[in-house]
């Protein structure tokens, strides 16, 4: 038979382990993490070392602190994983930075920790590391290091490798997004608004904060987003009682800081549940919420008190610093 | 003079003979510049061209890859021809963004050598452009159809699976 001799031929099979990784690499996070129940062969590739520094990466775990009841009580470190299983991904205690026994950590943000240290001389300083490389570099010391409320970490490594550091005298809601640092604050006639600030501290805009309408009888949370950046406009995208994020049939108090973060991929808002003393994490799309993990024990209280964390697996992301204090801007 | 355009001859691994461009193949393929560089002392007065022998390519793959390299790295043929900038959308960042989209819009088993055979001769933008464009075939498929794409058998067991599924619930 003369078509017989063409066996039917599969490519694909030849792939070798380093062009599927290369193929991969090219995708969204969210089919990569797919792609691991395709065959433990697969989830070996996703998760080897080797392979996660080129795989996009997502919100792998949350730092959170706790204090023990005791007199004087000392902060603990902790490390939970997103699905609340496993052994963490990342190891809290920080070992591998000197002193590492006596710092704080202030922010997290693309990979990289924010961190408060103390020299032996007494003198505060700030050390950035990536604890998934366990690389770290350490601020010049800084008299505000020491006194300021809140400070907040800004680094997109596809932009720009440079790190910068923002001293923030007000402990108000913040974020680095956008190459820009957005504060929650008050503006003319006590409207909330968000007020954005670039990595040099000196050009910045206000976004109004859309009004929400809460029940008489309950707090509502809602998300709004800002899909199109340049325009005010705000796109309602979901609310939720907050008495169902907490099961507690009324009147259940709920602080901005109970807010850990959304997932990025996903429909997910992670919080602390102060009642038992949980991280939880709410659906969207089913409007359940499930336990991620118990803290056992008192959290600490404080604005920065859990960071969401995604791994920065790439080494030699902390070549050059800036520190940039955007105090004087924000404090009014 | 006969060397102002010096030409070589690819064999694939069928047997069959393609006519490049010298400087323009260099550009494209460090393998092939590697092997032209070797070649070079032995040849240097000889007037006979040089045939190199690529034995992991087809004649339908390495005939797809020399018309991308003269697409892309002949710079008299980019400049000569305007009518692919006409073609051009304005919103089109490259001009042969156009080129490179219809370049990729064939069947699997095509692209999957276009991969293999810019690996083989380290063609960086058109290993670029056919890992990308596998990626995007890939990306909304189910599990079973990665599976039967790549050939690849299960291998996880019942609880595995249910465990490996509850972990990644999130990305379905």
């Amino acid at each position: 038979m003369a078509a017989g001799s063409k066996e039917r031929r599969n490519p694909a099979t030849c792939l070798t382990d380093d062009l599927i990784v290369e193929i991969l690499s090219r995708l969204p996070v969210k089919s990569v993490c797919r792609f691991k129940c395709v065959s433990k062969h697969w989830l070996g590739l996703i998760s080897h070392p080797d392979h996660r520094k080129k795989l996009p990466q997502t919100l792998a775990g949350i730092f959170y602190h706790t204090t023990s009841s005791e007199l004087f009580p000392e902060l603990v470190r902790h490390f939970t994983n997103v699905t609340g299983k496993g052994a963490p991904l990342i190891s809290p205690s920080l070992s591998f930075l000197p002193g590492h026994a006596d710092i704080t950590l202030l922010d997290c943000y693309n990979g990289l920790l924010l961190c408060r240290s103390r020299t032996t001389a007494g003198a505060n300083r700030y050390v950035v590391c990536n604890p998934a490389t366990e690389e770290w570099v350490a601020l010049p010391e800084s008299s505000e290091a020491g006194n300021i409320c809140d400070a907040r970490l800004g680094f997109d490594p596809v932009v720009c490798p440079n790190v910068h550091v923002f001293d923030l005298w007000h402990g108000m809601s913040n974020v680095f997004l956008n190459r820009f640092l957005h504060v929650l604050a008050y503006g003319h006639g006590n409207v909330d608004v968000v007020l954005v600030v670039d990595t040099e501290g000196n050009s910045w805009r206000t976004i109004p904060v859309p009004q929400g309408y809460d029940d008489e009888h309950d707090l509502k949370l809602s998300l709004y987003v800002l899909e199109d950046y340049a325009s005010d406009e705000w796109i309602f995208k979901h609310s939720v009682m907050i008495s169902n994020l907490f099961k507690m049939s009324r009147f259940a108090l709920v602080k901005l800081n109970n807010l850990i973060t959304i997932h990025p991929e996903c429909h997910l808002i992670f919080f602390v549940s102060d009642f038992d003393h949980t991280i939880r994490c709410y659906d969207m799309d089913s409007r359940n919420v499930c336990v991620i993990c118990s803290m056992e024990c008192e959290v600490y209280y404080n604005s920065r008190r859990c960071l969401s964390y995604v791994p920065l697996f790439s080494e030699h992301c902390l070549p050059g610093t800036s520190n940039q204090s955007a105090g004087s801007h924000l404090a009014y | 003079m006969a060397s102002e355009k010096k030409v070589v001859f690819l064999r694939s691994s069928d047997g069959e003979a393609f006519e490049v461009s010298e400087e323009v193949i260099s550009a494209a393929s460090v393998t092939i510049k590697g092997m032209i560089d070797e070649e070079s002392p032995s040849r240097a007065d000889t007037a006979a061209t040089t045939t190199l022998a690529i034995p992991n390519v087809t004649a339908a793959t390495l005939s797809r890859v020399l018309h991308y390299v003269n697409k892309h790295f002949d710079a008299a043929a980019v400049v000569g021809r305007p009518d692919d900038y006409i073609f051009c959308a304005p919103g089109d960042e490259h001009p042969l963004a156009r080129f490179d989209d219809d370049f990729v819009d064939v069947d699997n088993d095509t692209l999957i050598d276009l991969v293999h055979a810019a690996e083989y001769l380290h063609i960086k933008k058109l290993f670029d452009l056919t890992c990308k464009a596998v990626a995007d075939k890939l990306k909304g498929r189910t599990i079973d159809q990665i599976r039967e794409t790549f050939g690849i058998v299960n291998d996880y067991t019942v609880e595995e699976e249910v465990e490996v599924y509850r972990e990644n619930s999130w990305a379905f």
